[in-house]
C-alpha cells in the first residue's frame, strides 16, 4: 500500500512541476536570491565572530606616555605595572617600533606615512591583563601619575566595531526577512496555479474519499521540491562566489575574515533548512483555503 | 440508513434552502427525490455528503450522526457513499479503466486489488469492453455507467445519484436506471434526485417530493405528478 502511494505522489509532484514550469522557475530563483542572501549572513556572522574572538584574545591596554618623561619615570610605571596582581605581562613600545607598527598598518597610503616622523608617535607600555574586564582597576591606580599621557582599552574600539557588526546584521536580517516572504507567496502561488489545474482531480477525490492529508501531499511535496532545490542552488552560488569575498574582505585584512571553502559549505548548509521551510510554509499557504472539507 | 431530523439549511445570504425535513430512508431501500429546480433535492444531497452541515437539525448516516463527524472522519464516510452526477465528472485524460481506478488509488487501496476489482466492476456496468477508451470515445449513456462504475467499485452501502439521467435520452436512461435498480437489489441505498416523470412512474419506487424546501409528499411506490393533480 505505501509503495502504491509513493508512486501516486511521485507521479503528481512531477507532472505539477512541468505542467506550471516558468512559474515555478520563478519560485526557485527568488529561492535563489534569498537563500543566497541568507546564507551570506551565516557564512558573515560566522567570520566575523571568531575574527572578533581572536581579536578579543589579543587586546592589550595602552599606556601612553608624555613626551618628556624622564627615563626615571618611565622605569618605575613600569616595575609598578609588572608588580599589579591583574597583569600578566608588559611590553615597552618605543617610539621607533611605534612607527615601524603605523608603517605596517598605513602601507596604502605612502602620504601619511612620509609626513610623520618616528618622534610624533609616543613611546607607550603595551600591557595585558589576566582578565580584560579589569581594565578599570588598572587605570584607576595609574591615574593622575605623572609622565602618563593617556591610557586606552583597546576593547573600547572592538565593542563600536562590535555594535556596527550587530546593525549590519540586523539591516540585512530585515531585508532576508522580505525576500523570505516573496519567496514563500510566489511558491504559494504556483500550489494555487497547480490546484486549480487539477481542481478536477481533487473535486472527485474528495468525493471519493480521499483524506485531506492525501490530497495535500503532492503539492505540499512541491513547494518542498521548490524551497530545497533554490537552497542547493544557493548554497553552490554561496560557495562559487568565494573568490569574490576574499577580495572584498582584502582591505579588512587585519581581522583576519577569510573563510574556506569548506566553512561556506557548513554555515550556509543551514539555508537548506530555511528553504525547506519556505517550501512548506509557501505550499501551505497555497493550500490554505482548501484546509476544509 | 439514512435519517434526517427536523433539518433546515439557510445558505449564507439568508436564502432558505431546506426547512424542517425529517426523513427516514431505510437499508437497501431505492427512494427518489422529486421536485423543480430549486427545490432543494441537490441541498439534501450535499447535506448527506457532508459537503455542507445543516443550519439546524440533525443527520445520520448508518447510524452516525455525521454534523457531529470531526472533519478528519468525513472521507471516511465518503467511502461509504458512492455518487452519480448529471455531468459524470470523469477526467478526460484517464482512460475508463483509470478513471475507474483512480477512485480506489486515492483511496490507498493496493494496485493488486484495483488490477481485480475495476475489470470486474466494469463488466458489470456492461464496458467490459471499453476499458481503454477515453471517455470522450464513449456516449453519454456509457459515460455515466463509468461514474456509476467508479460510484460502486468500492461497494458503497448508499449510492446517491443527483439527476443522473439529466444528460440522456430516453432509452439511453432507461438503460441506466436498469442499472440502477441493479445496484439497490445487491442491497444496496440507492437515493436518486430527478425530475424525470417517465423514469419515477415507470420504477413505482418510493418518492419523497420536495417543494421550495419541504416535503410535500412521501409515498412509497409513488409516480411524480400525483400532488399536482395536472
Amino acid at each position: 500500500m505505501a509503495s502504491v502511494n509513493l508512486q501516486y505522489v511521485i507521479k503528481e509532484t512531477s507532472t505539477n512541476l512541468k505542467r506550471n514550469f516558468f512559474i515555478t522557475m520563478a519560485a526557485v530563483l527568488v529561492v535563489v536570491v534569498s537563500m543566497y542572501l541568507v546564507g551570506a549572513v551565516f557564512v558573515a556572522s560566522f567570520a566575523v565572530d571568531r575574527a572578533l574572538t581572536l581579536q578579543t584574545k589579543k587586546v592589550e591596554v595602552a599606556v601612553f606616555l608624555k613626551r618628556d618623561i624622564t627615563p626615571e619615570a618611565r622605569d618605575a610605571i613600569q616595575r609598578d605595572l609588572v608588580a599589579m596582581p591583574e597583569v600578566a605581562s608588559v611590553s615597552y613600545e618605543s617610539k621607533q617600533e611605534a612607527y615601524e607598527t603605523f608603517k605596517r598598518l598605513f602601507r596604502d597610503e605612502p602620504d601619511i606615512v612620509e609626513n610623520t616622523t618616528a618622534d610624533a608617535l609616543p613611546e607607550s607600555f603595551r600591557v595585558k591583563l589576566k582578565d580584560p574586564n579589569q581594565f578599570a582597576v588598572v587605570r584607576d591606580r595609574l591615574d593622575g601619575r605623572p609622565g602618563i599621557d593617556q591610557i586606552q582599552d583597546e576593547r573600547k574600539f572592538l565593542s563600536r566595531l562590535l555594535a556596527v557588526v550587530r546593525d549590519i546584521r540586523l539591516l540585512g536580517i530585515a531585508l532576508v526577512f522580505l525576500l523570505i516572504i516573496a519567496a514563500a507567496v510566489l511558491i504559494a502561488t504556483t500550489i494555487r496555479m497547480a490546484i486549480f489545474a487539477r481542481r478536477r482531480e481533487i473535486a472527485i477525490m474528495k468525493l471519493v474519499g480521499a483524506t485531506n492529508w492525501f490530497i495535500r501531499i503532492p503539492f505540499m511535496l512541491e513547494g518542498v521540491i521548490q524551497g530545497m532545490a533554490g537552497a542547493l542552488i544557493a548554497m553552490g552560488l554561496l560557495v562559487a562566489s568565494r573568490p569574490l569575498y576574499t577580495n572584498l574582505l582584502k582591505s579588512f585584512k587585519f581581522l583576519n575574515l577569510t573563510v574556506t571553502y569548506s566553512e561556506i559549505l557548513v554555515n550556509s548548509a543551514r539555508v537548506l533548512v530555511f528553504g525547506i521551510l519556505i517550501g512548506a510554509i509557501g505550499s501551505l499557504l497555497g493550500l490554505r483555503r482548501f484546509l476544509d472539507v | 440508513m439514512i435519517r434526517t431530523v427536523n433539518v433546515s439549511k439557510i445558505y449564507r445570504g439568508g436564502i432558505p434552502a431546506l426547512h424542517d425535513i425529517s426523513i427516514d430512508i431505510l437499508k437497501s431501500e431505492f427512494v427518489f427525490l422529486v421536485g423543480p429546480s430549486g427545490s432543494g433535492k441537490s441541498t439534501l444531497i450535499r447535506l448527506m455528503l457532508r459537503e455542507e452541515l445543516p443550519t439546524s437539525g440533525e443527520i445520520y448516516v448508518a447510524g452516525k450522526n455525521i454534523n457531529q463527524l470531526a472533519s478528519w472522519k468525513v472521507p471516511m464516510l465518503r467511502r461509504n457513499i458512492g455518487c452519480v452526477f448529471q455531468d459524470f465528472k470523469l477526467l478526460p485524460n484517464k482512460t475508463v479503466f483509470e478513471n475507474v481506478g483512480f477512485a480506489l488509488e486515492v483511496i490507498g487501496r493496493p494496485r493488486e486489488f484495483i488490477a481485480k476489482a475495476v475489470p470486474e466492476v466494469l463488466e458489470l456496468v456492461g464496458l467490459g469492453d471499453k476499458i481503454d477508451r477515453l471517455p470522450d470515445q464513449l456516449s453519454g449513456g456509457e459515460q455515466q455507467r463509468v461514474s456509476i462504475a467508479r460510484a460502486f467499485v468500492n461497494r458503497p452501502q448508499i449510492l446517491l445519484a443527483d439527476e443522473p439521467t439529466g444528460n440522456l435520452d430516453p432509452s439511453t436512461s432507461v438503460d441506466i436506471m436498469k442499472l440502477l435498480d441493479r445496484i439497490n437489489r445487491t442491497g444496496t441505498t440507492v437515493v436518486m434526485a430527478t425530475h424525470d416523470h417517465a423514469i419515477v412512474d415507470a420504477m413505482r419506487r418510493r418518492v419523497i417530493e420536495l417543494e421550495n424546501g419541504t416535503v410535500l409528499r412521501d409515498q412509497e411506490r409513488g409516480v411524480y405528478g400525483y400532488a399536482r393533480e395536472e
